[in-house]
């Protein structure tokens, strides 16, 4: 009799749970359905009531009008070079200073400790004039002047970073761009909870502070840094306020994406009526933009998986 | 001179090696992060004029005759709509926060452990995290929402955005006598929930991270003692995951404040300042007063979350 509730108990729990999960699951999944579905629909059954999720026919042609328009090789290309490449140093830098935080007591750390946290409590619209300023007359601490001065105008006062690579690369470097701050916090987390023996171990070995960490700490620190390195790559690569404001000229996948329902209205010269005829081609747009990010989600998934198991990713 | 190098304490190679390690940090706090903070506080407190040639910064009560704080005083007091805009972003981050924390603990409880078809799940709740950040969210939830695509900007306003309606649910609850204000509360909730859904991608993440922590035998000695499913959640679950729960609570609240949002929907505030900056109007004076006006009551919000929430689940995980 108690085996029959109990198997009969956890049946119903099953149903339950999926239930809910089928349920949640499509209300997260419905924005993606009703991206393909109008990327593959051929225009003029955008307006067609008969046409609701499957289209009558399918068709490539919105997505090969849309790579035209996007200069979707040009704008990859810009992505890659000016957000994705800038991330993987950005995270190197933040793994440093999340370690330095973590296992060094030096004077002035709890104050330092409490700029980390501000600069992820100050929101970018607060800085980005300023921050306009530092990349257009780009003068660190004064050095170029001082060079100017002392060579005689043989080097500029200041040069401008605004467009180069450099406007995101020195950033990253120096583990100041876009949310390095929660990235140096995880970081941090991370390796104040591993287990100190393994330094110990290597310290006696012979092995300096930056061996250490190089040899013992990174190898334990994968997961969580290529999961952290997942979490970074999206959102530099969605951002449209660094595309926008510093690299300006060079268009993004972000940038070129806003850009692309104004094209599409002039292109097709239509009213605010007649839009929806745009609708496919800017859900094309959309999917050529995430697809790169979904390949690299479903590269990344099982990593993603064992590392929200095993490491310390709360630092609990 | 290598004596002196020698007699360098344990201690002080520790915090030398310590410096190196952040050092990079450092240099980028002062050159992106201060330096600019510095000039955006100066405009703050000036009044800021652009031309051709660049702005020129004339310091409020020295250069010009105005007020000190005349900016603010604008925003504070003079001008009553960014005041509602900054009550509107409170309120909504206030419910995020609680919504998205009790939904993201609910969904990683549910995730929790082994089930047929665990990973396909796992994988489909994690993907709002790249389905909804930016410009492509923005594009596809004005694609869903229909007519209202089309403004002068790029980014336009999608208003309600994607939403069920809920009207017949309103209805009912109408004519079922409830509280005009509360039905209103309830309805806007439920028309959001697409909204909370998609934006608990990390926080579901972090959840499901810190219930693997918790070993088995732990429940199994509960049931031992007697205890049943509710009494080990709150005896064991909460105490330890507490931490996680302001993890979450910090994260959404940021989360909520930093995006950029919309005119009329979204974060209005974050749009408000962006607009007065970089807008057609371009006033770096007003939009810096405004943006750290903001900041100041997302100081403010973060130390309220800290005594809230942080405070006690750092004395219940001590306590164990």
């Amino acid at each position: 009799m108690i085996k029959i509730k109990k198997r009969l108990w956890s049946a119903v729990i099953a149903v339950f749970r999926h239930s809910l999960l089928v349920g949640l699951s499509f209300v997260i999944l419905y924005p993606m359905l009703f991206m393909l579905s109008n990327a593959f629909k051929p225009y003029a059954q955008a307006r067609d009531p008969g046409v609701i999720w499957i289209p009558k026919s399918f068709t490539l042609y919105n997505i090969s009008e849309v790579i035209g328009f996007m200069d979707y090789a040009g704008s990859l290309l810009n992505t890659l070079t000016y957000t994705v490449l800038p991330t993987l140093v950005q995270l190197g830098s933040c793994l440093l200073v999340g370690y330095g935080f973590a296992r060094f007591r030096f004077p002035l750390k709890k104050p330092l400790f409490a700029l980390v946290l501000l600069t992820v409590v100050v929101p970018p619209v607060s800085i980005s004039t300023g921050l306009f300023q530092a990349f257009y007359h780009f003068n660190p601490f004064g050095v170029l002047g001082l060079l100017n001065r002392v060579t005689g105008g043989g080097v500029p006062n200041s040069v401008n970073l605004i467009g180069s690579h450099w406007v995101t690369f020195i950033p990253a470097a120096f583990a100041a761009s876009l949310r390095s701050g929660i990235y140096i916090l995880i970081f941090r987390q991370f390796f104040a909870s591993m287990p100190r023996e393994l330094e110990e171990a290597a310290r006696i070995d012979g092995c300096g502070a930056f061996r250490t960490f190089r040899s013992v700490m990174l190898p334990n620190a994968q997961n969580i840094a290529i999961t952290a390195l997942m979490l970074a790559i999206v959102w530099n690569w969605n951002d449209y306020y660094t595309a926008a404001s510093f690299i300006r000229a060079k268009y993004t996948i972000a940038t070129s994406l806003s850009e692309l329902q104004d094209f599409l209205r002039q292109v097709i010269g239509a009213g605010a009526d007649d839009m929806t005829i745009a609708t496919t081609r800017i859900q094309a747009g959309v999917l050529l933009g995430i697809a790169p990010l979904l390949a690299m989600y479903l590269a990344f998934q099982n990593r993603l998986a064992e590392s929200i198991e095993t490491a310390g990713l709360t630092g609990i | 001179m290598g004596d002196g190098v020698k007699k360098l304490t344990l201690r002080g190679r520790e915090a030398v090696n310590g410096y190196l390690f952040i050092l990079p940090w450092v240099i980028g706090l002062l050159l992106f992060f201060i330096a600019p903070m510095i000039e955006s506080i100066r405009f703050s407190f000036a009044e800021v004029s652009i031309s051709d040639s660049g702005f020129s910064v004339s310091i409020n009560g020295i250069d010009n005759a105005r007020n000190f704080w005349e900016n603010y005083r604008y925003f504070l007091l003079a001008d009553a709509s960014f005041l509602e805009k900054l009550r509107t972003t409170a309120l909504d981050t206030a419910a995020a926060v609680i919504v998205i924390t009790v939904f993201s603990l609910f969904v990683a409880a549910l995730l929790h452990g082994k089930f047929k078809g665990r990973n396909v799940y796992r994988a489909v709740f994690f993907l709002p995290v790249i389905m909804t950040t930016g410009v492509m969210y923005l594009l596809i939830q004005q694609g869903m929402s229909g007519g209202e695509l089309y403004t002068s900007t790029s980014i336009v306003d999608s208003g309600n955005a994607f939403t069920f309606k809920v009207t017949s649910l309103r209805d009912i609850m109408l004519q079922g006598g409830l509280n005009a204000d509360f039905v209103e509360a309830v309805t806007k909730l439920v028309n959001q929930i697409f909204n909370y859904v998609s934006k608990a991608g990390v926080q579901i993440l972090l959840f499901l991270s810190g219930l693997a922590k918790i070993p088995a035998s732990h429940y199994e000695a509960a049931k031992i003692e007697g205890a049943n499913g509710w009494e080990s959640f709150w005896k064991i679950t909460f105490p330890i995951i507490s931490p996680v729960i302001f993890l979450n609570t910090i994260y959404t609240m940021l989360d909520s404040f930093i995006t950029y949002g919309m005119e009329n929907s979204g974060n209005v505030t974050m749009y408000a300042i962006q607009q007065m900056g970089f807008g057609k109007v371009m006033r770096f004076d007003y939009a810096a007063a405004m943006s750290w006006i903001y900041t100041l009551m997302i100081i403010v919000f973060v130390l309220l979350a800290y005594l809230a929430v942080g405070l006690p689940s750092s004395k219940v995980t001590e306590g164990r």
